[in-house]
């Protein structure tokens, strides 16, 4: 289970990437550039994928509320894109370039806390009513 | 000359205690229910179990905040109460504010101190010994345990002991197993944890229902929280009153020098009153404690009400502690289990590394250590956890890494060693020449570090782990040797207003009353002499029980 201290982080990290309200950050190009990008970190198999899982548009809500990450993925944007993205990014990963860590970094954290992301691919189905833990015994 | 803002009681309290978290509940409790009438200064209000969010999912998060809808606010926001830390040396401070304080969120972990931690100083020669043994508080561990209820063991070792009231230990999880197996397989061993968490139901709380979810607040209320284990049943007798939003500022003194009130502003208007009492309970956990005593300045008490030792604030002990984490070979690519339990760990492992040799002696046997005291580890973060950070130490990307994480999301093991921090006469808190909080009160500074001992035993802390993690074949985590979480993470603050028998090194007796002023009281963690390596709500409530039996039989014989 988490901490204390790490579902105050989880939910710190998580009410910064809401989605936008206000005028987005990221153009029509950017955004679809970031689908790519995301998609290439984490594609859509037999479950679903990154984008499958709107991680652009919460990449999106996260440099909205975050003028310092913004900079940050726009940077990232210009590394990968917007020629040849997979070749950059395998390039990026290869070298274990700073955006190729951020566009990693910052996939893994919103996939994983989506439904579609820690549900549907992890197969995580808990915080929910147990009568009787039975552990490894289950 | 009286300020015309500053409101003033004209009644005059029994007692007044300041903080309802698990040292001032306790009091509250203890004394109310043995007929004394007790004013509690809360400084802040009732979390509402209604509003708490433990069965909204991560997504929902994302979701409802979208919306404007937020959870309660447990944690206080350090730009509402600044303190001062050193940026090359920082220290967290996390506080909660509010009825019940950190109980409502806290790890639950409950381990009774023993011989070897209250006797530690005392052999060691490393500052004052304890003035109390085991056999001294013994008792009220037993007392505690059957009104909160505690899950554990039957085990019973030279540094954790045993207890006949635990309620059923949970069952481990696979990785749980995985680990138990392993330490055991080197000499160390694990026991079942012991957590304040009902396992079945106890005094007229419901049993766990195992969501995982307590760092969010339990909304029925089946771990033991201050709030509503100790100060509802408190109202319940007719004789506590509670003041919200009262953050207390000072301790007032009588021209005898002795404790007649308190001084505490509205958290929201910033109206200053004043409060009067015949004995005062100070427990407004630590660092908030020390602050306001060092605040409480007279011409009697020039440094401070209780100071004539120069100790209060000093000797601040928190813990050193690392977090290391593994996958169990077994358990990649097997079935995805809920592992969520009673949250957390549901294994402990005690200190050993004081056993020269024989049974559970581990790494240690027959090596001489070369820094004083000890550290355990516990578990927690392991099996199938939301969150899964880690995943960003999986090598590549794509498909093939999509398919590793998921393997590795039932199989993460993890290992977080506590330490002990020797007392320090140079780590401290100070209220001299600090900036000034909303109210114009001096904000705590804290100054804090570790030394050459705590460096020595995190050198064995790592390889203790290490051992335990190669034991269980883990394909490991990356991590950097040494690294420590950031000091005053543990949130186990101790040692700033300790007990001794040497009034001159001391500040509180053994029954926490100040040696200076006897009708105050310190009874949270400041009060302690040493950190040791345990968590320490448990020997917390078990002293302020204590204590307020103590302050309850003096009043009755008029002493104070």
């Amino acid at each position: 289970m988490a901490s204390r201290r790490d579902v105050l982080i989880a939910i710190s990290a998580i009410s910064s990437a809401l989605p936008a309200a206000a005028a987005p950050v990221l153009s029509a190009k950017e955004l679809q550039l970031t689908m790519t990008l995301t998609d290439l970190i984490i594609p859509r198999t037999a479950t679903p994928g990154a984008s499958d899982a709107k991680v652009h548009s919460l990449i999106e809500g996260l440099a909205n509320a975050d003028s310092a990450f913004a900079r940050k993925w726009k940077a990232v944007l210009k590394a990968f894109g917007p020629a040849d993205p997979a070749a950059a990014v395998e390039k990026g990963f290869r070298s274990q370039s700073a955006e190729f860590k951020i566009l990693k970094d910052t996939t893994v954290d919103l996939y994983y806390s989506t439904r579609e992301g820690l549900s549907t691919e992890l197969g995580w189905n808990a915080n929910t009513y147990v009568e009787e833990f039975r552990g490894c015994d289950e | 000359m009286q300020a015309p803002s500053v409101q003033r009681s004209p009644e005059v309290h029994e007692v007044i205690v300041i903080g309802s978290g698990a040292a001032g509940g306790m009091a509250a409790w203890n004394l109310t229910r043995q007929g004394v009438n007790v004013l509690v200064l809360d400084a802040g209000t009732k979390f509402r179990r209604t509003q708490f969010w433990s069965h909204v999912k991560p997504w929902e998060v994302r979701e409802r905040l979208a919306k404007g809808q937020n959870p309660p606010q447990f944690f206080l926001d350090a730009k509402e109460q600044p303190y001062e830390t050193d940026p090359k040396n920082p220290f967290e401070l996390i506080r909660v504010w509010g009825r019940g304080g950190k109980t409502n969120v806290w790890g639950r972990v409950s381990l009774r101190y023993s011989d070897l931690d209250f006797e530690g100083p005392a052999l060691d020669g490393w500052e004052i010994p304890w003035p109390i043994r085991y056999k001294d508080i013994a008792p009220y561990y037993d007392k505690v345990e059957q009104q909160i209820g505690v899950c554990g063991g039957d085990d019973d070792q030279d540094s954790l002991p045993g207890s006949k009231f635990h309620l059923p230990a949970p069952a481990p999880r696979c990785g749980e197993v995985a680990l138990t197996k392993a330490a055991g397989n080197i000499g160390i061993k694990v026991v079942p944890v012991r957590r304040a968490v009902l396992t079945k139901a106890h005094n007229g709380f419901p049993k766990c229902h195992f969501c995982g979810a307590c760092g969010k607040g339990c909304d029925i209320s089946a771990f033991f929280n201050s709030s509503d284990y100790l100060i509802e049943p408190a109202f319940k007798t007719g004789r506590l009153k509670v003041v919200d939003n009262a953050v207390a500022a000072r301790i007032l003194v009588d021209e005898s020098g002795l404790a007649d009130g308190v001084q505490y502003f509205d958290r929201y208007t910033r109206e200053e009153h004043r409060v009067y009492a015949k004995r005062v309970v100070v427990a407004a956990s630590c660092i908030d404690s020390s602050r306001i005593l060092l605040n409480s300045k007279s011409e009697k008490y020039p440094n401070g009400i209780g100071n004539s030792s120069d100790v209060i604030g000093r000797y601040l002990c928190e813990q050193v502690r690392f977090h290391m984490h593994g996958f169990a070979p077994d358990l990649i690519g097997g079935k995805v289990y809920n592992d969520d339990g009673i949250g957390g760990a549901h294994i402990y492992m005690p200190r050993f590394n004081h056993r020269k040799g024989g049974e559970w002696a581990g790494p240690f046997a027959d090596r001489k250590r070369d820094y004083l005291r000890g550290y355990g580890s516990q578990f927690w973060f392991t099996g199938a956890q939301p969150g899964p950070a880690w995943a960003k130490q999986i090598p590549g990307y794509g498909a093939s890494f999509k398919q590793s994480v998921k393997d590795r999301f039932p199989a993460l093991i993890s290992m977080h060693p506590y330490g002990e921090v020797l007392p320090q006469r140079y780590n401290r808190v100070t209220v001299e020449g600090t900036a000034k909080d909303r109210y114009g009160v001096p904000v705590a500074k804290i100054e804090y570090r570790i030394g050459d001992n705590e460096r020595k035993m995190i050198r064995d802390m790592y390889e203790m782990a290490e051992a335990v993690m190669k034991s269980a074949k883990a394909e490991m985590v990356p991590f950097q040797r040494g690294w420590i979480d950031t000091l005053g993470s543990a949130i186990h603050e101790h040692g700033t207003c300790r007990m001794g028998d040497d009034r001159k090194r001391s500040a509180l007796n053994g029954f926490n009353q100040m040696h200076d002023v006897k009708n105050v009281f310190v009874v949270d963690g400041s009060a302690f002499t040493t950190a040791s390596e345990k968590n320490p709500t448990l020997t917390i409530l078990a002293l302020a029980w204590r204590a307020t039996d103590y302050l309850a039989e003096e009043m009755k014989r008029g002493n104070v």
